[in-house]
């Protein structure tokens, strides 16, 4: 399909532009948009979980979050000019572009390799999923089936690396203990338009994750992409209001306990004789239902971490410019 | 096409994540790679004219379900495994105010020494 071909050329040409750039943040902007790219990408390949998980997370929250952990850390332009005129700087441009070379070349045997050897040992376990999944599972969507029934192990543990990589921010961050950063956050708004307009916004949102969650079973969707969007609301809500408005060790305590709850309902599986019909399809939402909130939980905290981080930095400097 | 075109991304991080100064250009890198990944088992699950697997369509026209349920949570890892890099970078910045990992790496045995 050319339409295809054109996605894959232009997310090639992305990808080298946010290496190439020398500025970080036109770098990030150019990695959102080759997000975007492989989320439309996705929508061809008959992906439509996928797509969207990546527009939510890969596109949108992944560059919300590296554009908050690099304000204020990257060079002016009169830097990186005086920096890339230096003769010796000059060399080192030459030898990235023997490297670059280099690991081409690289790629290029692999990929021939990889072609010669490959091999077609058939289908097995796509031909029984999608024949048998609606009778086990009850969802109608397989990819659901997939992550809530057949390989429910993998979710469990996905949930659990997702909680140790909060808990790594947040130890890296150095999160104050037991003390309320609610106070020193709240500044004024940038725009009273924005504010205002994204309070007529929420109800929608909210509504268009809940949605996402509670018909994982049965549309694209599920847990993972309607939690991050209900995540968006609480980051909206920063960029338009300047408040958290939320305690953020309550939203850790709720995290644990909803992937407390995960464990616990997932253990119903090993129970036959409880799961009839109409409990699997409940099973199904509840499950979703309790991903979605953990996920919006676990986004939130990462991103309060990097906004408060982010707080301190400007007030040491402000201090030391005073002072 | 998509196959190979996840091998040139994927080589193109690496060598980013080698030859690049700059911290934030590693983990711009590391971004990259892992998609790259993703978009290959994607790829490798799909043949032309196939459907996505949701109850409309016959079993037969549906795609392979199960790399796009494995790839959902490498997404939502891949973002925690990102704001974890982020999150060390934002404190190296923090405690030597600069990004290059030469002159990171100067600091560290200066400090050493």
């Amino acid at each position: 399909m050319p339409v295809t071909i054109v996605f894959l050329l232009a997310m090639v040409v992305l990808a080298v532009a946010s290496i190439q750039v020398r500025k970080a943040e036109i770098a990030v902007i150019y990695l959102g948009i080759f997000s975007l790219f492989n989320a439309i990408f996705y929508l061809f390949y008959s992906a439509p979980d996928l797509s969207l998980a990546e527009a939510v997370i890969g596109s949108a929250l992944a560059t919300a979050l590296f554009l908050v952990a690099i304000k204020g850390y990257t060079l002016r332009r009169t830097q990186i000019k005086s920096e890339y005129r230096s003769p010796k700087m000059r060399l080192a441009l030459f030898g990235e572009l023997f490297w670059g070379v280099v690991f081409l070349t690289i790629g290029f045997i692999v990929i021939s390799f990889y072609f010669g050897t490959v091999q077609d040992v058939g289908k097995p376990a796509w031909y029984h999923y999608v024949r048998s999944f609606i009778s086990d599972t009850g969802a109608r969507n397989a990819v659901t089936a997939i992550y809530l029934n057949y390989r429910v192990f993998d979710t469990l543990f996905e949930a659990l690396l997702l909680l140790v990589g909060i808990l790594a921010t947040a130890y890296f961050l150095e999160w104050p203990e037991g003390k309320e950063p609610e106070e020193e956050i709240a500044t004024k708004p940038d725009s009273e338009i924005v504010a205002r307009i994204s309070g007529l916004l929420y109800p929608f949102i909210l509504l268009y994750g809940f949605y996402i969650i509670v018909n994982g079973h049965l549309t694209p969707g599920g847990g993972f992409q309607g939690g991050a969007i209900l995540a968006s609301v609480f980051i909206i809500r920063y960029f338009a209001q300047r408040r958290l408005g939320i305690n953020i060790f309550i939203l850790q305590r709720l995290e644990k306990s909803f992937f407390l709850g995960i464990i616990a309902l997932s253990m119903l599986l090993l129970l036959p004789e409880f799961m009839n019909s109409d409990f699997k399809v409940f099973h199904l939402v509840l499950m979703n239902i309790l991903i979605g909130f953990k996920v919006c939980c676990g986004l939130a905290i990462l991103f309060f971490c990097f906004i408060f981080q982010q707080t301190k930095v400007e007030d040491t400097k402000g201090r030391s410019e005073r002072g | 096409m998509a196959e190979l075109v996840s091998f040139i991304i994927f080589f193109l991080g690496l060598y980013a994540l080698v030859v690049k100064r700059s911290v934030i250009k590693s983990i711009i890198a590391l971004v990259l790679m892992e998609t790259a990944v993703i978009l290959y088992f994607v790829s490798g699950g799909f043949e032309e004219g196939k459907l996505p697997p949701i109850s409309d369509a016959l079993p037969e026209q549906m795609v392979d379900p199960l790399p796009q349920a494995l790839m959902i949570t490498a997404i939502v890892i891949g973002i925690s495994s990102t704001a974890v890099a982020l999150a060390m970078y934002s404190q190296l910045h923090r405690k030597y105010g600069t990004d290059d990992w030469k002159k990171l790496m100067k600091i560290r045995l200066e400090e050493d020494a």
